[in-house]
């Protein structure tokens, strides 16, 4: 089954139907071509892919990030990145960095980071002088910190995968690598701005004006001290944190920046429910396209083929971002996790690899396949939002490819970047 | 016909909005019970999960009218018009068959499935698994609803992309 | 040559992974090469419940499966998740290789499935974090998860602990972080995924049996022939005798094991136990109004 199972996702994908038809499609073309299955396993596995509890978490992170950014949330994030690193030499572009990485505390995804705040950078960065392609650029390569700071929604579908790690640890694993990454952007920033002369943004404000900038923006920021705090002391697991998440959002967006309505609930809830049943849909087609796997025992078969060659750690960690960057270059990070994540974590696993350590490894890596052509989600979604051709936005890419490269290495070099937190967490 | 399309559309939103609506309410109503009585509700997160499953299907076919279905469309945009069309039309025709056939096997497995009872509710699981042919119900209406300007044009209704669209959330 | 793929939710070096090598052992034995089996452990192939939906399709063989999930599909088999019911394995055993074990049995028929035998996990125990559990008093307000099972939920609501169903892989995180204190399982399981490294006291309290049940596809029990069937009956019952094995070595062994690996353990006296039956008395009403009293009690009475 296998071996039609895989040409017919591709010819699908290439075709251009969405992702989550064309896995059933190749899941239905399988199953029919290549065995004495009933079709049947389509509707089964779908269901199996979202009858989890754990999951919920998806819908609801998605929920609170819609009514949190509604507005003037946003806004404050973005006056606070300014007011912190705005004076540099390439100040806005610092604050696009910065202000993602902020907005990563509340959204659970890169694509609501880059369409956030992002977009509204980009404007912002070309009024001040900035190309912009480059500000596509930045902007692409600083919203890849979404789904490593928590919230995040790969990190809850790869616990789903692998038994060996949970929300809270991962949550908890992200953390630092989020903030390496951002640092790297940061860097590549510098350059390039030093390079063309790209000016400073405003003078710094008086610490008086920052503390109360600070202040406004506090309780959109403190979402992620509620997520990350209330795991970490065992108040609530993740499921129940996405839940007080809403509520939260609810309350703040309602009391505190008084930019919700609740009128405006209904639509905000239409909109996080489409995103989030979109991303469950591939979900469930993904679990299909898993079964067939499974069934034929293609797992097992690779997990005992790569364990005899013995390869070191080192080397199995390396080997393994050369194919999720590979496999990043076509897929988005979703179906990448439910495919390859049953198929991998074992073998790290018994190479005595911490899980993870592993896990960020594998989420950063298919992450930053957003950012890639040919099928990068990240350049099509800044590009259209910002009115660019995809290629004009791809050619600043390559300092930022050098710095999330560096970014990538050290996070798998140096595990306790991954590790220490949770550990010391009690993970 | 228009005004039709526009109650179809808002009455589908609605059933998406009271789901996802009460899902929050049920997860958190448990959780305040259990700190404040220390009781919880056995039913709580069974009924959660199920109405995500029908969350999923009923707001597919939104999804779909909406362009928030992530697609790849490099080769798409890389053929003359009137390739794009034809190409796009075979797609439109993809769909419909998939979307057909999903409808009747899940009608077939949600009746091989009606006599097993959810574990908690006691609700027969044909009542979850209606989730999917229903939705791929409504996806083939959304589908023939918008063809006719996706064909044309490869663009969707509703998609509102100048505020970033919908495929922000989607997929990562 | 028929493949035989069997999934079940636990490692291959559980009581569920060394009944299906026994199982595979004595098929193979029986009838030579006529079936090769495929293992899938370790919920290699969804949840409980959704390889038992493989079986009914037919893209699945056979498994083996707790009896939580049982009753989804025949719901008299929820009878024997009543808390406190059997006195003792030798008294469980007794009732699900007798009359009333096979009349449950004989009903999988009607919705798609052949059950071949009665396995078990054991008796479940409770672990927390709170305190050693001696009295019903000792629960009051305990966080404890439970099996999504409203047997199990309605039974600690009734002792006056604060029972939380949660999905697993929720489990071992939630007890670390403290968002529970503690949760029930077989000795079986509590050893084998190590929980005394987030739990502290361990109570022997023996509150529910958990039987398992070896299940096959009717469509491919249907095509067996009748030597083949009897092949399979008896392998059953090898399959059967090697799990029941492993459950009275973990009875005794698993103890010793957790009091090394430093966890506080104790035991409910008869006494003890009595106590705990006379605080879930409401509860009870309950059962005999779901599954007949005249049920309930011919299982509580059988000698
Ligand atoms: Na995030
Ligand atoms: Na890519």
């Amino acid at each position: 089954m296998a071996e039609i199972l895989f040409p017919a996702l591709f010819v699908l994908l290439a075709l251009g139907l969405p992702v989550a038809f064309a896995m059933a499609i190749s899941v239905f073309v399988a199953l029919s071509f290549g065995s004495s299955y009933p079709n049947l396993v389509v509707v089964k596995e779908m269901f199996v892919g979202l009858d989890s509890f754990p999951l919920l978490a998806v819908p609801f992170f998605i929920l609170a990030a819609e009514i949190m950014t509604a507005g003037a949330v946003t806004l404050a994030i973005l006056r606070l990145a300014q007011s912190l690193v705005g004076h540099l030499k390439g100040g806005l572009g610092h604050a696009n960095v910065v202000s993602s990485a902020m907005f990563a505390g509340i959204s659970g995804s890169a694509l609501a980071d880059a369409a956030g705040p992002g977009a509204m950078m980009v404007r912002m960065m070309e009024k001040g002088g900035y190309d912009r392609a480059y500000a596509g650029a930045l902007t692409v390569s600083s919203a890849v910190v979404g789904p490593i700071i928590p919230p995040s929604i790969t990190m809850i579908i790869y616990a789903m995968q692998d038994q060996e790690v949970s929300v809270g640890s991962l949550f908890m694993a992200g953390v630092l690598p989020g903030i390496l990454i951002t640092v790297m952007v940061l860097l590549a920033n510098a350059r390039v701005s030093h390079r063309r002369g790209y000016a400073s943004g405003a003078p710094m404000p008086p610490l008086a004006e920052i503390g109360r900038i600070a202040v406004h923006a506090m309780p959109a920021l403190l979402l992620i001290v509620l997520i990350v705090g209330g795991i970490r002391f065992g108040v609530f697991t993740p499921t129940e944190a996405s839940v007080i998440a809403v509520f939260y959002a609810l309350l703040v967006g309602m009391f505190v920046y008084r930019s919700f309505r609740l009128r405006d609930l209904p639509d905000t809830i239409l909109r996080a429910a489409i995103i989030s049943g979109a991303v469950l849909l591939i979900l469930g087609a993904a679990r299909a396209f898993a079964w067939v796997l499974i069934i034929e025992g293609i797992p097992q078969m690779l997990a005992e083929t790569i364990i005899a060659w013995d390869l070191s750690p080192i080397v199995f960690l390396l080997a393994v971002n050369l194919l999720l960057l590979a496999f990043g270059l076509f897929m988005d990070p979703l179906p990448g996790v439910m495919i390859l994540v049953p198929i991998l974590a074992p073998i790290s696993f018994a190479l005595g690899i911490d899980p993870d350590h592993f896990a960020i490894i594998v989420i950063v890596n298919l992450t930053l396949g957003l950012t890639t052509p040919p099928v990068g989600s990240l350049i099509f979604v800044v590009s259209s939002a910002v009115s660019l051709k995809p290629s004009s936005l791809i050619r600043e890419m390559p300092p930022f490819f050098l710095a999330l490269a560096i970014a990538l290495l050290l996070i798998t070099f140096v595990p306790a970047l991954s590790t220490w937190l949770p550990r010391v967490s009690g993970f | 016909m228009k005004r039709l399309e526009r109650i179809f559309v808002r009455a589908n939103g609605w059933a998406v909005i009271l789901i996802l609506g009460a899902m929050p309410l049920i997860v958190g109503a448990n959780i305040g019970l259990r700190y404040l009585t220390g009781h919880s509700l056995s039913w709580a997160d069974e009924a959660a999960r199920y109405l995500m499953i029908w969350m999923t299907f009923v707001g597919a076919g939104l999804a779909l009218r909406m362009g928030a279905h992530v697609a790849i469309t490099n080769l798409q945009d890389a053929l003359p018009g009137p390739g794009q069309k034809l190409l796009r039309g075979a797609l439109v025709l993809v769909l419909l068959v998939f979307f057909g056939f999903m409808v009747s096997v899940g009608i077939d497995y949600a009746q091989r499935m009606q006599f097993q009872l959810t574990p908690a509710l006691r609700v027969p699981f044909l009542y979850v698994y209606a989730a999917m042919p229903v939705g791929f119900a409504l996806l083939i209406v959304h589908l023939l609803l918008v063809a006719p300007q996706f064909v044309r044009a490869g663009t969707y209704k509703d998609a509102r992309d100048e505020d970033g669209g919908l495929r922000e959330g989607a997929n990562g | 040559q028929t493949e035989v793929k069997i999934g079940y939710a636990l490692a291959p070096d559980s009581h569920y992974g060394v009944a299906a090598k026994a199982f595979e052992e004595a098929v193979t034995e029986q009838t030579g090469d006529a079936f090769t089996f495929q293992h899938f452990p370790s919920s290699g192939l969804g949840g409980e419940r959704e390889v038992i939906e493989g079986l009914q399709l037919g893209t699945v063989e056979a498994t083996i499966v707790s009896s939580g999930t049982l009753a989804n599909f025949v719901p008299d088999t929820g009878v024997f998740d009543i808390p406190f019911l059997f006195r003792d394995l030798e008294h469980a055993r007794a009732v699900l290789d007798g009359e009333i074990g096979e009349e449950i049995l004989a009903k999988f028929a009607d919705v798609g499935l052949h059950g071949l035998a009665w396995g078990e996990q054991g008796f479940r125990h409770i672990t927390n974090n709170r305190n050693a559990i001696e009295t019903p008093a000792d629960v009051e307000g305990l966080k404890i998860r439970t099996m999504e099972n409203p047997v199990h939920q309605a039974a600690f609501n009734a002792m006056g602990a604060a029972p939380t169903p949660m999905a697993w892989p929720e489990v071992i995180s939630s007890l670390q972080q403290g968002v529970i204190d503690g949760q029930e399982n077989p000795l079986s399981v509590i050893v084998s995924v190590k929980l005394d490294e987030v739990q502290e006291y361990l109570t022997l309290s023996g509150h529910v049996y958990s039987p398992a049940m070896l299940l096959v596809s009717k469509p491919f029990w249907d095509g067996l022939s009748d030597e083949q069937k009897e092949a399979f009956e008896t392998a059953a019952d090898e399959a059967v005798v090697a799990m029941r094995g492993f459950v009275d070595e973990v009875e005794t062994t698993g103890v010793e094991t957790l009091k090394e690996r430093g966890m506080t353990v104790n035991e409910l006296s008869a006494e003890q136990k009595a106590q705990f039956q006379n605080e879930i008395s409401s509860a009870y009403e309950g059962y005999y109004e779901t599954y007949g009293k005249d049920l309930v009690d011919s299982i509580v009475n059988f000698e």
